[in-house]
């Protein structure tokens, strides 16, 4: 018999390592997909009402999506994505940032900038990795994402020539992912339909390294209790830094940064 | 194998400590600190010390399996402060991991002395690492190991194994036994290593205790081992120098609420070019 996770394992670590990308279908079923998708648009609608006018505020971009819960909170639990991140990144891998992939008809954005998702270079080692999930079929019309591949060993970033001569437009349906290399340099299409394009992008890191969002300290605790144990580890509640002394010198199962964490 | 000592007196003491950190894993520099700051730090320890097992207890401290360490000793005496000042460990921060670089950990070490057979097998006296992986030869952090005291075989001079920095696998017990060297250092010294170098904790046999002071840098994404800002405080914090602020993570705090997160520039918790 084939064991086809392992095949599409095997695929995926290879895309990653030579072109720095790789796209992976049925990550989410059709159902789940439009669950995700309708809770999206509340949460960009909410999340609009309550910080329009802050700083660095965009109406497309929802950050920390894992405090809207419901259906964000069950994807931190998908399988094919956490098989996907703990083979690069170990299985106590944790989440960075959690946000919304949209873009509205007509719209401009930073990300149409070529740009990597991550400063710091490390040859040959894996600090990060990216799923951006597709909840509408991303298509060149409606702005799919270009990749440049090849360049995420690449510390500086290629002029716009050469960018615009090899990149490919990873075009995918509803359901599948991209994961990419946090160094591979991309940037966002143009959505030239008449619909808003959504999709969600979901950054592991490894667990010693800090969260952009302290997402433990940000989701309510009821909800946080009622978490499978892989999903708040994958949150980051078995890879906390202690504040105080109390916090440190405690039994190995009330530590806040357990053992065997890398 | 000798132990490369350099004195921080002469020109050339920082490249010959960093050739020193990229061969043999470790260094040790001279004349660091002087007499009187060494017997006003070893003041400071003894009253951390205090100061724990007050808070703690020592029954506590023996069940957590740690011999002499003094966790989180900037709560107790502000003279630990001042390590985070000294010229010679931010020239090799800035030469290593970078300006950015935030400090991991700070611990005391009062080293008591005990009987060969009654020194108990701990972590810190068994061979390991203090940054426990290997990110392909990417220098990832570094230690500065003060001797408050004058490190000699008899009073637990740290044990290093040359050049075993940044290496995937652990070398074998029987390795590990036959290379390892003690760093003998003057009083005042510091030891520099990368802190992927395999070394242990001597033991103590001198009859007197031994003081010295660790500080472990790390680039600024990686977490603490205890969260410097929070635990000090933000008054404490802000009342510092620019440089002790940016080690001790003020400016590379994880924000916990999406109103910490939208701020212009100059008031983010996490600042741009951090890394």
């Amino acid at each position: 018999m084939i064991d086809t996770d392992s095949l599409m394992l095997a695929r995926v670590s290879y895309e990653i390592e030579t072109l720095g990308f790789s796209v992976v279908n049925g990550v989410v079923s059709a159902a789940e997909c439009a669950a995700l998708r309708a809770a999206l648009l509340e949460a960009l609608d909410d999340d609009a009402r309550r910080y329009a006018g802050l700083p660095g505020k965009k109406v497309e971009l929802v950050n920390n999506l894992a405090i809207y819960g419901g259906p964000f909170l069950a994807l931190m639990g998908n399988s094919t994505m956490r098989t996907i991140f703990a083979h690069f990144l170990t299985p106590a891998c944790i989440l960075y940032n959690f946000s919304s992939t949209v873009l509205y008809p007509q719209a401009k954005s930073d990300v149409q900038n070529i740009h990597v998702d991550s400063p710091r270079v490390i040859p040959g080692y894996h600090d990060g990795l990216i799923m951006t999930l597709a909840l509408d079929d991303f298509n060149d019309a409606n702005g799919a994402t270009y990749y440049l591949p090849g360049s995420q060993n690449s510390a500086t970033p290629p002029d716009a020539a050469t960018f615009d001569r090899f990149a490919l437009s990873v075009a995918r349906p509803a359901g599948a992912a991209v994961f990419f290399n946090p160094r591979c340099f991309h940037r966002g299409g143009h959505n030239q339909t008449e619909r808003v394009r959504c999709g969600l992008t979901v950054f592991s890191v490894r667990p010693f390294m800090k969260q952009r969002f302290d997402f433990p300290r940000m989701i309510d605790p009821e909800t946080a209790a009622q978490l499978p144990a892989a999903t708040r580890a994958f949150l980051g509640y078995d890879a906390r830094t202690p504040s105080a002394m109390e916090e440190f010198y405690v039994d190995a199962e009330r530590r806040l940064y357990k053992a065997g964490q890398e | 194998m000798p132990v490369p000592s350099i004195s921080c007196k002469t020109d050339r003491w920082l490249d010959e400590a960093l050739d020193a950190l990229r061969y043999q894993g470790f260094a040790v520099v001279e004349d660091v600190l002087s007499p009187a700051f060494c017997d006003r730090a070893r003041t400071a320890l003894y009253k951390a010390r205090d100061g724990i097992y007050a808070e703690l207890g020592e029954d506590r401290l023996r069940a957590a399996g740690e011999l002499g360490t003094l966790r989180l000793p900037l709560r107790y005496d502000e003279t630990f402060f001042a390590f985070l000042e000294v010229p010679e460990v931010l020239a090799l921060i800035d030469a290593t991991v970078g300006p950015t670089a935030i400090l991991h950990l700070m611990n005391g070490f009062i080293l008591p002395s005990l009987e060969r057979t009654a020194t108990p097998t701990t972590y810190q006296n068994s061979f390991h690492r203090d940054f426990p992986r290997y990110m392909q030869g990417y220098l990832a952090s570094i230690n500065t190991l003060f001797a408050v005291d004058t490190f000699t075989a008899e009073n637990g001079a740290t044990l290093a194994v040359p050049a075993t920095h940044q290496r995937d696998e652990r070398p074998s017990e029987e390795y590990l036994n036959n290379n390892v060297v003690p760093v003998e250092a003057p009083q005042g010294s510091m030891l520099v290593f990368d802190s992927t170098l395999w070394h242990s904790a001597g033991r103590n046999n001198s009859g007197r205790d031994r003081a010295a002071l660790n500080m472990q840098f790390t680039r600024s994404f990686f977490k603490q081992q205890i969260d410097y800002v929070r635990a000090l405080g933000d008054s404490v914090i802000e009342s510092l120098p620019e440089r002790s602020k940016q080690l001790l993570g003020w400016y590379t705090r994880v924000v916990t609420s999406l109103d910490e997160f939208y701020q212009p520039a100059d008031r983010r918790m996490y600042r741009g070019g951090q890394g």
